[in-house]
């Protein structure tokens, strides 16, 4: 059976989006550095026409090699957020149906997540204080 | 600044955020280091390394040029890339956690309302409505 990484879409692709965001930012400061850097020295009057001509062919290869060197990143970072925002839906709906039933005034079994799943703590601690708001409810 | 704590908190405190720090690092690494072996290479075939290393250069050039730099900013954009990362995956969870532990140790708290937590719509609404729930049957 083909397992489905998407399983709700606006919440992976929110998260997603945080990854993108951050390996974007690494390629604006460290291409756009570099970038100003090549035109600010391609402006000073000590070089030569053929000096100047040259660095702004520079820019341009620069810029490829930049755009170049985005793209794979930027597929990993959208492969890894995508991956780690499916680690983090299982978990936290479980939690959300878990909490539903406490909210029903059921009594749901103990909330098992697997080892290594996100948002143990907040599933711990929940755990704790449900159980002492029902037992100072019920004493 | 007064807002700088909500932005470096979840970096410095958690163990996932301090991953997708080391996560970004070394993106940041590898990026800056293709980058820097790429624009000496263009100086080089420009012939401007020997006029760079003779001729006396704006602040700003020397600034630009200056290896401390380039390392100053291959981490900063890590550490920028993570924080802001962290703040945005790590950080509600964090807030909803400490709501939690308010809650639970019988601290007065107001409603839970989580910025930067749109992901956790449905999560913060029940928490609200349990929060609600326990509160009442206290007073009555």
């Amino acid at each position: 059976m083909r397992k489905q990484y998407i399983t709700h879409p606006k919440f992976q692709y929110s998260f997603t989006f945080s990854f993108v965001l951050g390996i974007l930012l690494i390629l604006i400061f460290l291409g756009g550095t570099s970038l100003a850097t090549l035109y600010l020295i391609s402006k000073q009057s000590f070089l030569t026409l053929a000096q100047q001509q040259n660095l702004s062919e520079g820019i341009q290869s620069l810029l490829r090699f930049v755009l170049l060197l985005g793209m794979p990143s930027l597929f990993m970072f959208t492969l890894l957020g995508l991956y780690l925002s499916y680690k983090f839906v299982g978990p936290l709906y479980r939690l959300e149906n878990w909490l539903e039933f406490h909210l029903l005034g059921k009594n749901p079994p103990p909330l098992k997540l697997r080892p290594g799943d996100e948002l143990q703590p907040i599933a711990n601690i929940l755990a704790q204080t449900l159980s002492q708001k029902h037992s100072k409810r019920g004493g | 600044m007064p807002g700088s704590r909500f932005v470096l908190h979840p970096v410095l405190l958690n163990k996932r955020s301090r991953l997708i720090f080391i996560w970004f690092l070394m993106v940041s690494i590898l990026i800056g280091g293709a980058i820097y072996w790429k624009f000496q290479q263009i100086l080089s075939q420009a012939d401007v390394l020997n006029d760079l290393r003779t001729t006396p250069l704006k602040w700003y050039l020397s600034v630009l040029l200056s290896p401390h730099f380039k390392v100053t900013l291959v981490l900063a954009s890590a550490a920028l890339a993570g924080a802001i990362t962290a703040h945005y995956v790590v950080g509600p969870v964090r807030r909803i956690e400490q709501w939690i532990k308010d809650w639970k140790s019988g601290l007065t708290i107001s409603e839970l309302r989580v910025r930067q937590g749109d992901k956790f719509t449905t999560l913060v609404r029940i928490l609200n409505d349990l929060h609600a729930k326990f509160s009442h049957s206290k007073r009555s």
